[in-house]
């Protein structure tokens, strides 16, 4: 914008009056239907969410809770937490685009959301253990 | 369940999708930046099953890092990013960053609101030419110099009589 002002203030003189410059047509954004699922990677449809209210989260899921579970709500808290690790990173990638500091609350969402995936294979790894095991103890009752 | 284009049939995908600003592509495109092992069929695949999104055609591109030195002058480069881009059936635009950028920004602020650290660096977003306002700002001007050279001119007829 400066250096076009001042370029025009150069050239004012040259010009003729009366002059105008041609103006670029002004593209209309198209419409974005609400249910998009690219919306999924923002929170509220919004780049940035505030700072204050992204550092209000729970903590991660305990093992212990998810032995309750049974593998479909497994499999789809995973889907969840895949969900919101890529939301978590697009955010990322906004801050570092607009050279901000990446705040505190954004790497401990990050951990939460690890630890909790890291709970949901350690739950699948104890039963596929306890399942291989019985299946183990079973050929030996056959065979014996 | 619909069908799979890729060999893997994996329940438990671990790959982080970050959705990229896609600056000068369609709002029919959308880029993520993926890693590096990630191949066409797999992205088509996960974004149809994860987000149940419809995925017309996926271009992929590998960046190279730049060569830089680190401080004891060994050359290095950084590791090299893959980012794909993927045509959708629906248009999508990315939200626009929030204008006001203080709650996001940490350390001293100087009185017109920018960061001390980002005082050494380039402008973040370079401004886009408003030509309306160059049109106004160049009749203004054409008008003050019409001004001038009318009043040198009464001057000079002054001075003669």
């Amino acid at each position: 914008m400066r250096s076009t002002l001042a370029s025009a203030q150069k050239a004012a003189v040259r010009i003729p009056k009366g002059f105008v410059f041609p103006v670029p047509k002004v593209k209309s954004a198209p419409k974005v239907s609400d249910t998009h699922p690219l919306w999924n990677f923002f929170r509220d449809k919004q780049a940035l969410p505030p700072p204050s209210e992204e550092a209000k989260f729970g903590r991660a899921w305990a093992a212990e809770e998810l032995r309750w579970k049974s593998f479909n709500d497994l499999h789809g808290l995973w889907y969840n937490c895949l969900r919101e690790k890529n939301l978590l990173f697009t955010q990322r990638a906004e801050m570092k685009r607009l050279q901000l500091t990446i705040p505190k609350a954004s790497n401990e969402r990050v951990l939460a959301v690890n630890k909790t995936m890291a709970a949901i294979k350690f739950v699948l790894w104890e039963r596929q253990r306890a399942y291989t095991s019985a299946k183990q103890l079973e050929k030996q009752k056959g065979s014996s | 369940m619909s069908k799979i284009a890729g060999k893997r049939l994996v329940y438990f995908p671990n790959i982080t999708f970050t959705l990229c600003r896609g600056l000068n592509l369609q709002p029919k495109f959308a880029v993520f930046r993926v890693p590096l092992h990630v191949n066409k069929f797999d992205v088509r695949d996960y974004l149809q099953h994860v987000y149940n999104l419809k995925v017309v055609s996926v271009k992929s591109r590998i960046y190279q890092g730049k060569l830089f030195r680190n401080q004891l002058g060994q050359v290095k480069r950084p590791q090299s990013e893959k980012r794909v881009i993927v045509e959708m059936e629906e248009p999508f635009v990315y939200p626009n960053a929030p204008n006001d950028l203080k709650d996001w920004q940490e350390g001293e602020l100087l009185p017109d609101g920018s960061n001390v650290k980002t005082l050494s660096r380039y402008p973040k977003v370079l401004e886009q030419v408003d030509m309306k306002r160059v049109n106004e700002e160049l009749s203004k001007l054409q008008d003050k110099q019409i001004l001038e050279s009318q009043q040198k001119i009464a001057r000079l007829l002054k001075k003669k009589y």
